[in-house]
């Protein structure tokens, strides 16, 4: 019943948005819970501004081990980061994608003009 | 990340022959050449450049440099990655004579995400829903997706192009913008977020 209450109030407790009451519940609970404290170590690790500020360098997999595994930790409790990862990558596979077929071909004179520019003596 | 260098289906041995010839001033093998590289690197210089006139005057340049430069091309690069080089270079030598004379370092900072005090998201984050996949929705995303692209302020768009979309590493971006690679790297990352919020209400649009 606690942890449910517990996991319930975490959000709005980074959010900074708890009763002073519901705040000390959520500290107590932590420190008193194996699995919730272990949740709220990781939920400290790194904050969601934090993540999203280097998520480049997690997406093109340029983190160290350590750092990866700080950061693979919050996804995996993390339901908005996670969708912001998400929405991130897609952004770059429809940015990508959409290059694939150009709908512009080269201009024929263009062509022309550049084959006579080479000799323009000829 | 496939790198978008343009690869025509030249064996090694077409290459040197091509070669040779436009060395030895055949203009058979010049036509050849221009007309198979032209139409994959016309699109290298219209993605860089907006402006159809500059993109023409840039790869009319990029084929009359590697035209001087041919004596000099070592062999064992490749012919045409070493023209989508060259193209790449004369689009940005091209964008830099435009972009310093127009506003530069625009920022893109209300396209990014919000954070409360305590570095919590500000704001529900979007949804990326799955959408049917087909070719008439994919034209339409592209469609749209090139659209929004074109509204990023000119120094965030051209680190996307370079990097997401041409495939250039960042050292090469950091060298070729005159930026660090560390800048390049932030710069790929702001506009990929300012594309993601750019996007986001557009993809409703697409969903039916
Ligand atoms: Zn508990
Ligand atoms: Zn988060």
């Amino acid at each position: 019943m606690s942890c449910q209450r517990f996991m319930l109030l975490l959000h709005d407790y980074f959010v900074g948005t708890l009763q002073a009451g519901d705040r000390d519940f959520v500290d107590d609970h932590a420190g008193s819970c194996r699995d919730c404290g272990a949740l709220m170590a990781v939920a400290k690790e790194i904050s969601c501004e934090e993540l999203v500020e280097f998520l480049n360098l997690y997406v093109d997999g340029e983190l160290p081990a350590d750092r990866r595994a700080i950061f693979e930790r919050h996804l995996a409790i993390c339901a908005e980061c996670l969708e912001y990862l998400r929405g991130y990558r897609e952004t770059m596979r429809v940015a990508k994608a959409a290059h694939a077929h150009e709908p512009e071909p080269m201009p024929p004179d263009l062509l022309r003009a550049i084959l006579a520019a080479r000799n323009p003596s000829s | 990340m496939a790198t978008a260098t343009p690869s025509p289906n030249w064996t090694e041995a077409e290459e040197a022959d091509l070669l040779a010839r436009m060395r030895a001033g055949d203009d058979a093998a010049f036509d050849r050449f221009v007309a198979t590289l032209g139409p994959r690197l016309w699109t290298v210089v219209r993605r860089i450049l907006r402006d159809e006139d500059d993109a023409r005057e840039a790869l009319q340049d990029a084929f009359l440099s590697a035209f001087k430069a041919l004596a000099t091309f070592q062999s064992g690069a490749r012919l045409s990655t070493w023209m989508h080089r060259i193209a790449v270079n004369a689009a940005l030598m091209k964008w830099r004579s435009k972009s310093r004379r127009s506003a530069h370092e625009t920022t893109v900072d209300d396209l990014l995400p919000a954070f409360t005090e305590t570095g919590c998201h500000a704001e529900p984050i979007p949804t990326w829903a799955d959408r049917p996949d087909g070719a008439s929705i994919r034209a339409e995303m592209g469609a749209l997706v090139r659209e929004q692209i074109q509204k990023l302020p000119e120094n965030v768009r051209i680190v996307l192009v370079l990097r997401d979309i041409e495939g250039l590493s960042y050292e090469d971006i950091a060298q070729r913008l005159e930026v660090t690679p560390n800048a390049a790297k932030i710069r790929v990352h702001r506009a990929r977020q300012a594309l993601k919020t750019l996007l986001e209400p557009k993809l409703s649009q697409i969903q039916s």
